[in-house]
């Protein structure tokens, strides 16, 4: 079997399996073949499921061989990141705090993936909890960007950005809080989407920020993320934020594509305040937008100064409250409490949460307090509904928006993040999509003279991810970004 | 906000121990944070036109249960599932759990898990 499998994405993996040119056996063994020899550089996976990924395959082999229906992801490896529950596999979100929890169920997604014949091949690394922007704050050390392991791979989802890109596995999944899905796939150079909010089932999610986050797709192609996104959407009883709608997903041709007239706004208030080499790469995309006759306009997006704060005081009251139940009695390791009391038995657990955690903890319980709760969180949600009004309007100019999914190049581990605002700040065009609860795709668009990933980040109103999904295929039609890999 | 002794008290109410060395440190971030927030004291709420409840429910909606206004509230909170049958594994209140607690916990006693005092 050809060694460059590997390469492939996962929609054509699935089709040699169900056609038999290839065992699903062999080529899940070839996955941990490849990921045994290049995580070592990356840390992308905090634990892997050998056995039961074999026994997976196995079972595929034999119902291919015996002409049994398969699901439409037949074989495909997929990596998880590791605050998604998955029965017999540890969950930890990256966190001193749960390393030695076993998820007892699997999550909505994990059982809609196995379904469809998906294989899970492992736990991957991530910001503690999700709160982070480079996957450096993680109890399991820090992921490295496959482009330059130098580099942060962008966060909280760093391993499930890094483990596509550096072709370990074809598609994995994230979750996105405030851009903990875009934003390390534009480090990372690969395609990422946050669905619309009560799109996708957060059941077995562990909670960071419920009114905020969505689990969501990472991959090479379009397709990929097409057939990951009609396998885990759709109405669950066990998330009553889940919408009752029929999703059905497509991969349109180019010219059906262009046919459709598109209206595109470029949000340029926040281009031009991007990076220099971020804002030249986003025009030259533009550009070929205009090329090819879409019909592109400027506009800006008000009130964008203020999201940023009233996304970090959501986020920390939401935080200070769903990490509250991690105190060592109902989820964590093993302690031996004799000789302390109740409070400070509790609070000497919790002080296992890495210093960022803590931090929002803390910012979360002071906006909440009494005293305070209207001048921050009634604000803060106040301007959420603002935001969304202003978006609303914008749409009914504009089928999709464009802006830089971040406003710099990806940098050096290490290098930000001696005052928490430095990291928070870098947050500014992807939590927008979060606080109005619409879906966001960022895509490759380019790379710095210094050979470092940029990303270009497309909004679109409720429900119109087709719309996101089209313009991802024209620019991967025209670019043939799936074909931009790292050295490795 | 905020100096030693808020985030000694923020500490209490959140139940987080931070070491005496590093409270110094976490002051002086917390308020780098709280300052930025207090950011939206520049954003003028009234001229907007907000007009959201926020969580309030509409004034239609009873907010106390009786025999005769059950069904309305019943339709206006609609949950598919109860919280207990979330979960497909299952509750067996006949088990003698002592097996499990010896095998899951290793700091029990007396076939008892160690706990903290109350």
């Amino acid at each position: 079997m050809s060694v460059d499998l590997y390469r492939l994405p996962g929609y054509i993996i699935s089709g040699k399996i169900k056609n038999q040119e290839i065992l699903a056996e062999d080529y899940i063994n070839l996955v941990y073949d490849r990921i045994n020899k290049i995580d070592v550089k990356i840390n992308s996976f905090i634990s892997k499921n050998y056995e039961a990924a074999i026994q997976k395959a196995k079972k595929i082999d034999n119902k291919i061989k015996n002409n049994e229906k398969t699901g439409s992801m037949a074989g495909i490896p997929i990596g998880i990141k590791d605050n998604i529950s998955v029965k017999g596999l540890k969950n930890t979100c990256a966190s001193k705090i749960l390393q030695g929890y076993e998820s007892p169920y699997d999550a909505t997604v994990i059982d809609r993936l196995k379904d469809q014949d998906a294989i899970i091949i492992g736990k991957l690394n991530m910001d503690e909890f999700g709160m982070g922007t480079t996957s450096e704050f993680s109890f399991y050390g820090e992921v490295h960007n496959p482009w330059n392991i130098d580099y942060v791979a962008g966060g909280s989802s760093g391993g499930s950005a890094a483990v596509v890109s550096s072709l370990q596995v074809p598609i994995s999944l994230g979750s996105d809080t405030g851009g903990s899905i875009r934003c390390p796939s534009s480090f990372c150079s690969v395609i990422g989407m946050k669905p619309t909010y009560g799109t996708v089932s957060r059941f077995g999610l562990v909670s960071y920020s419920n009114s905020l986050e969505q689990i969501g797709p990472i991959a090479k192609t379009v397709t990929d993320i097409v057939l990951t996104l009609n396998a885990i959407c759709g109405k669950d009883s066990n998330d009553n934020t889940t919408l009752n709608k029929q999703y059905e997903y497509k991969v349109n041709k180019i010219d059906e594509i262009l046919s459709k007239n598109y209206k595109i706004g470029v949000i340029s208030n926040l281009i031009d305040s991007s990076d220099k080499q971020v804002a030249k790469t986003i025009f030259n995309k533009i550009d070929m937008l205009k090329e090819n006759n879409f019909n592109v306009n400027d506009t800006s997006i008000k009130y964008s100064d203020f999201a940023l704060a009233a996304y970090y005081i959501i986020a920390t009251a939401e935080a200070s409250s769903n990490l509250s139940r991690f105190d060592n009695i109902r989820y964590g390791f093993d302690f031996n409490p004799e000789g302390y009391e109740w409070n400070s038995y509790s609070s000497h657990m919790r002080s296992n949460f890495g210093d960022e955690v803590k931090r929002r903890i803390l910012v979360g319980s002071f906006v909440l307090s009494a005293g305070y709760y209207g001048k921050y969180y009634l604000k803060a949600q106040k301007i959420r509904n603002i935001l969304k009004s202003e978006f609303n309007r914008l749409f009914k100019s504009f089928d999709v928006l464009i802006l830089p999914t971040m406003p710099i190049l990806p940098f050096k581990l290490g290098e930000k993040g001696s005052t928490p605002l430095e990291l928070y700040n870098l947050d500014i065009y992807t939590i927008l999509a979060n606080l109005s609860g619409i879906p966001a795709i960022s895509i490759p668009a380019g790379f710095s003279k210094e050979g470092l990933p940029i990303g270009l980040q497309i909004l679109s109103n409720e429900f119109n991810e087709q719309i996101l999904l089209d313009i991802a295929m024209f620019f991967e039609q025209k670019d043939k970004f799936s074909e931009w890999n790292p050295v490795q | 906000m905020s100096d030693y002794y808020d985030i000694k008290k923020l500490c209490s109410l959140s139940r987080i121990e931070i070491d005496e060395s590093k409270i110094q440190q976490t002051t002086e971030k917390i308020k780098e944070i709280i300052s930025f927030f207090n950011k939206l004291d520049e954003f003028e709420l009234n001229e907007k036109g907000d007009n959201d409840t926020y969580g309030n429910l509409p004034q239609s909606i009873p907010t106390t249960s009786t025999s005769d206004n059950e069904e309305k509230i019943d339709n206006y909170i609609k949950f598919e599932k109860k919280i207990n049958d979330l979960r497909d594994d299952s509750n067996d209140e006949n088990n003698n759990y002592t097996s499990l607690f010896s095998f899951r916990f290793h700091n029990n006693k007396n076939g008892y898990v160690i706990g903290p005092r109350i």
